[in-house]
């Protein structure tokens, strides 16, 4: 890669890393409009941004679980953690939502400049949120799924062999006692046994609260975002569909031009009054004179 | 090891740009292209990529645009004539009256990146306007090729040589030029790549000349058979359907397709119906039946619907009118029946009239057939083969193809090889053939390439063991290795596949192949073969 920016100013003969200048009156209210809502764009992306490390963090903990095996002060913080990220979820998509209404109401067409801009910035937002709950119910799926085979693998240390139907069976009707019936134990040892495992079957009752939330939110994201996702996140589509800015300049050259001439029609005006006066004026300072002095 | 050594053409594009221009800085961005801009950034990015890194719009140079004064402008573009008078039209100062002069700004300032090396004049040019006090950065990217998939790159036909010299100089490699001495121009193109990569080592010191890596120019004629015969992979046959492509809808990132696309036709049914019954067997799992459904599984069930009808419509076409044709051109070309017995030139010639003959065949399949037979086949006297043609009933259209391939086959006919031994193993009768380009990569791998007929042009291959081992160690050598393959003329999808499987299975090696477009039989009869003479 060759710079020739330094070229291009001595050329120019520009002195070097001039800096540029900062050009005033140009904030008009477009623009100002513009920039909030940029700066709101840039919140969203904000709140994306710790979700996803939200679940980073949410995964750790369950790949932490499912090595260390049952821990109910680990489990309580994972489930903390996945209820605040399931509020933030529910947050955000309240106010995307809200951010699309408005953005429909006020800018309903958006084919080139700031309002394309701003329906593709709600459009890829969404995508992004989407995407990201995708991955986060995957997660929460693939986790659910290994702590059923995480009982069934406890249960086969003390010598009882179930199904993953039993297992998904007694999980579904709370009834744990049936699974833990089938081994040679004493009462003492069943009731652990028992304990063990009904604490486990309870964290995936929870986990399928969790995801059953979870897939609530996805529904109206679902709408939105559905089956253009890829059309929305190509590159060449979107430059494609820009359309040519219908200026309103048009109209503020006319405005300006017409603004010129009556400007010029003052200036005409003033000359002429000016004149007028001045010439009133040595008419009554001779008059004046004339009075006064017996000279005329 | 091997995975980390592997360069990716789209990959690499993609780093650099986001090194070098995505990310100049922390502030919003309207990122402005022309076409070309629009293609490299459309091959490498999404856009969720760009809004992230703070671009709030991608805008087109050559439509209207609307002012947006306080943002920072990023051009993307090509140094034409016509691009500089945009950019200087964006920033210009209007004069209001005689003494009265007043900005007209498009954007904030401008931070221009060209794609190739920008002329003098038009360097003068933007010095010399308004424009210049708004420039906040120019540089040059040399990137004259598209980046078309991890190991093909394309060029534009109007300067290959500079195309290829860029794709050299983004890998960091000043390869060993060879090309096809049978050909004059490939000679000429050769040398002009050599002054072209001679232009960039001047302001690029870090191009590796000591590096493993060998450039081999080919012109397409080196292999005409290949392009007629019908490839049966998913990629290439979808490929001569753009409206099913369009359907389709792939990119590198799509799982099902990365799986498929090399594989034959037959074998896609069987891969994607098993990817269908694993998703469905997640679906009904356990007691979440209701919620199982995650958004994933309902997209990726749909886009396997997709596929499957796709397949199966191809395979059905496949099956019913294709069968017979691939397999006499796959005999022809081999010069062995499906039971591995040389092919008689009597039994042929039967089993050809019975397909020219029927009218139900695609007039294009059939003259595809007595082109491959002047090609396997050339012992007859040309009457012989305009005969063919006038007795299967071809309009004049068809009859002018056959008389351009005579045209074209007497001009390469040194160079095409002779009809080659039994193939040693092949999975499908329907591709048994073997593309020429693979008995190439092998010996420009193995260093058995014959000098007389590839010439090296400059520095001899000969030393790259003493000199670059003392340098990089033994190891570190042998896996940069880096093959480029460009054929002028345009490369097959079959070719394209070889390429893959070469790098796949050579250890240590990269194979990269290029062009200025890629063919499917259709659109090399079109361009090699109508209305050409």
């Amino acid at each position: 890669m060759r710079d020739r920016l330094i070229e291009l100013q001595t050329l120019a003969g520009l002195e070097e890393n001039r800096q540029v200048q900062p050009l005033l009156n140009q904030s008009t209210s477009h623009n100002d409009s513009f920039e909030q809502f940029l700066t709101k764009i840039d919140n969203f992306r904000h709140i994306l941004t710790t979700l996803s490390a939200d679940r980073m963090i949410i995964r750790r903990m369950q790949n932490d679980i499912l090595k260390s095996g049952h821990d109910s002060m680990k489990t309580r913080e994972l489930n903390e953690h996945v209820d605040r990220f399931i509020q933030r979820a529910r947050f955000l998509r309240e106010k995307l939502g809200s951010l699309t209404n408005d953005l429909n109401q006020h800018y309903p067409e958006g084919k080139s400049g700031s309002a394309r801009a701003r329906h593709e910035q709600v459009r890829v937002l969404h995508l992004t949120f989407e995407t990201l709950m995708t991955t986060f119910n995957e997660d929460q799926m693939i986790f659910r799924e290994k702590s059923a085979q995480k009982i069934q693998d406890y249960l086969k240390v003390q010598n009882i062999e179930v199904s993953d139907s039993q297992i998904e069976e007694a999980i579904e009707s709370g009834n744990i006692q049936q699974l833990t019936l089938n081994g040679h134990l004493g009462i003492e040892q069943r009731k652990m046994l028992f304990n063990d495992v009904k604490n486990r079957a309870n964290d995936i009752m929870i986990l399928e609260k969790q995801i059953r939330e979870i897939s609530e939110l996805f529904e109206d994201i679902n709408m939105m975002v559905n089956h253009q996702s890829e059309t929305i996140n190509r590159i060449e589509s979107s430059v494609l569909s820009a359309e040519n800015f219908a200026e309103k300049a048009g109209q503020n050259v006319k405005a300006a031009i017409e603004m010129r001439k009556r400007n010029n029609k003052m200036k005409i005006c003033c000359l002429v009054i000016s004149i007028v006066a001045i010439l009133l004026a040595l008419i009554f300072l001779q008059s004046i004179v004339c009075l006064y002095t017996p000279i005329c | 090891m091997l995975v980390s050594m592997s360069v990716d053409i789209r990959k690499m594009v993609k780093d650099k740009l986001f090194k070098d221009v995505i990310r100049l800085d922390n502030k919003r961005k309207i990122l402005v292209v022309d076409n070309d801009g629009m293609r490299v950034l459309s091959d490498c990015f999404k856009m969720s990529e760009l809004f992230e890194e703070k671009i709030i719009l991608i805008e087109d140079l050559f439509k209207r645009r609307e002012k947006i004064k306080n943002i920072d402008a990023l051009y993307l573009v090509k140094p034409t004539e016509n691009v500089i008078n945009i950019m200087i039209s964006d920033f210009k100062l209007i004069q209001k009256s005689k003494k009265k002069f007043k900005e007209d700004l498009m954007y904030k300032s401008a931070n221009i990146y060209f794609l190739s090396q920008c002329s003098d004049s038009c360097l003068e040019q933007l010095s010399a306007n308004h424009i210049v006090k708004y420039i906040k950065t120019l540089k040059e990217m040399n990137l004259s090729f598209k980046p078309i998939q991890s190991h093909v790159f394309g060029v534009d036909q109007l300067e290959t040589s500079l195309g290829i010299a860029s794709f050299c100089l983004n890998l960091g490699i000043y390869p060993f030029l060879r090309f096809h001495s049978d050909f004059a121009q490939s000679a000429e193109f050769c040398y002009r790549i050599e002054q072209n990569l001679d232009e960039f080592m001047k302001t690029d010191l870090s191009l590796g000349i000591e590096s493993d890596s060998h450039l081999l120019i080919l012109d397409r004629s080196f292999d005409l058979l290949t392009p007629l015969l019908h490839e049966l992979t998913f990629e290439a046959m979808i490929s001569e359907n753009e409206e099913e492509l369009e359907k389709l809808q792939q990119n590198d990132e799509d799982e099902i397709w990365n799986e498929v696309r090399h594989l034959h036709i037959a074998e896609v049914i069987d891969r994607i119906h098993g990817k269908m019954k694993n998703t469905k067997k997640i679906e009904v799992f356990g007691t979440i039946r209701e919620f199982g459904k995650t958004m994933k599984n309902i997209k990726n069930m749909e886009k396997l619907e997709k596929y499957i009808t796709l397949t199966e419509k191809l395979l059905e076409s496949y099956k019913t009118d294709l069968i017979d044709i691939i397999t006499l051109e796959q005999d022809m070309s081999t010069g062995f029946t499906s039971e591995n017995v040389p092919i008689r030139d009597g039994r042929i010639v039967q089993n050809l009239t019975k397909i020219l003959m029927d009218k139900n065949v695609s007039e294009n399949y059939r003259l595809r057939l007595i082109l491959i037979y002047m090609l396997c086949l050339p012992e007859k006297i040309e009457d012989y083969y305009l005969k063919m043609v006038e007795v299967s009933g071809f309009s004049d259209d068809g009859i002018d193809v056959v008389r351009n391939m005579l045209q074209l086959y007497k001009s390469s006919q040194p160079c095409m090889m002779p009809r080659r031994k039994l193939p040693s193993e092949y999975q499908f009768n329907t591709s048994r053939w073997i593309p020429h380009i693979c008995d190439i990569i092998k010996s420009v791998h193995d260093g058995s390439l014959d000098t007389e007929r590839f010439r090296c042009l400059g520095k001899q291959p000969s030393r790259k063991t003493a000199v670059s081992s003392a340098r990089f160690g033994s190891l570190e050598n042998r896996a940069n290795k880096k093959i480029v393959i460009f054929i002028a003329g345009g490369i097959t999808y079959s070719e394209i596949r070889e390429a893959y499987k070469f790098s796949n299975t050579l250890k240590n090696t990269q194979i990269f192949i290029g062009s200025d477009r890629i063919l499917t039989p259709n659109n090399f009869i079109e361009h090699y073969l109508r209305n050409k003479f």
